[in-house]
């Protein structure tokens, strides 16, 4: 398995090999189906946390895996593949609420509140009410921050590294974390089921 | 912590080692829980095969694609070639109607070659009616020079009363 999170030379051979396995037509399934063990988990929890429903998960990383396959040639290699990745599954995922939200006929804000009271109960949620209440104090915040908050807080992913993938600078990113932490700390010191 | 082990110049916030522990244990159960969601069992064994259908799923899609454009493009090719037919047909068409407007400034020559060729009277039938017309409007253009007397006489001699009552 690919450990994220840390940039290395290590990382980029190792997907500058994995890339080529898939150019080359005799070995594209097979270094495809390396990529997709390597890289799988990773993304469906990256999307997970945005979708938030387990089956819009699986939907938009069966299509991301489609769009990497056919795209992989476009990789460049100026990033990590993993970012490169994690941008189509950002980009997937948020199309995906856009349509969500145009389908029900209600305005982004809405559909979040719709995703967090639907969690109650879903059976792919954990019924841990301090969970429930975090994603309910995520829901509040605006898309970026939230998304922002979700890969530095979950996913650990480095301050640079979110700025590749939302195409912002380390700085603003930074802000943009500090701001959604201390929402979050806001909300959930008001909530009773932190507090109690 | 062992003097030996601080690094002059650096300093780390109060109480930093003694809550290290906690935090990092902290983060790897965060990460582990994945914030209170789960996945249905063996889903992710099950993942591989499923995106590598969905992606045959894709191909095929984009074969089939492939081919309707084509007959998309043969489609719109033939009904622009046929269009094309259509206004080269009504042009001549058109050209062909506007001729007979300059009708006169033919000469007989032109008109004879013409009919011969297309051959409007086709049949000798209808070449010989038109010989059969003239002769008639002859006899009648000649019959002007027969006096009223004349006539007379030869209805009398040639054509009987019950002969003209049948006719």
């Amino acid at each position: 398995m690919y450990i994220h999170g840390h940039n290395s030379f290590m990382d980029k051979q190792a997907d500058s090999e994995l890339v080529n396995l898939i150019l080359d037509p005799a070995t594209r399934d097979q270094g495809f189906r390396l990529l997709l063990t390597n890289y799988k988990e990773q993304l469906y929890w990256q999307i997970r946390k945005i979708v938030l429903q387990h089956d819009d998960a699986d939907d938009v990383l069966q299509n991301v895996f489609v769009k990497i396959y056919k795209g992989i040639k476009n990789f460049k290699g100026d990033s990590k593949l993993s970012t490169w990745m994690y941008r189509i599954a950002y980009n997937e995922s948020m199309t995906h609420l856009t349509k969500k939200a145009r389908h029900l006929q209600i305005s982004s804000q809405e559909l979040q509140d719709h995703m967090v009271n639907q969690l109650e109960a879903d059976v792919y949620f954990t019924s841990d009410q301090v969970n429930l209440e975090l994603q309910k104090a995520l829901s509040q915040l605006p898309d970026r921050q939230r998304e922002v908050f979700n890969m530095r807080y979950f996913d650990d992913l480095m301050f640079k590294e979110v700025a590749d993938v939302l195409g912002l600078t380390e700085g603003a990113v930074k802000s943009t974390y500090h701001i959604a932490a201390k929402k979050v700390e806001k909300f959930i010191r008001q909530d009773e089921t932190f507090t109690n | 912590m062992k003097d030996k082990q601080q690094q002059p110049g650096f300093e780390v916030p109060d109480a930093y080692f003694e809550r290290l522990e906690e935090r990092v244990l902290m983060r790897v159960n965060r990460q582990d829980n994945q914030g209170g969601f789960k996945v249905p069992q063996d889903y992710f064994d099950q993942l591989d095969q499923q995106v590598m259908e969905r992606i045959e799923d894709q191909k095929l899609r984009t074969l089939k694609s492939q081919e309707r454009s084509k007959l998309r493009v043969l489609w719109n090719v033939g009904g622009l070639a046929a269009a094309v037919l259509l206004v080269l047909v009504i042009g001549k068409n058109f050209q062909y109607n506007n001729s007979d407007w300059q009708a006169d400034s033919l000469e007989d020559e032109t008109i004879a070659t013409y009919v011969e060729e297309v051959a409007i009277l086709q049949e000798e039938e209808d070449i010989e009616f038109l010989f059969t017309d003239n002769t008639i409007l002859n006899d009648i253009s000649m019959a002007e020079d027969i006096s009223d007397k004349e006539l007379l006489a030869y209805l009398e001699d040639e054509v009987s009363l019950t002969q003209i009552m049948r006719e």
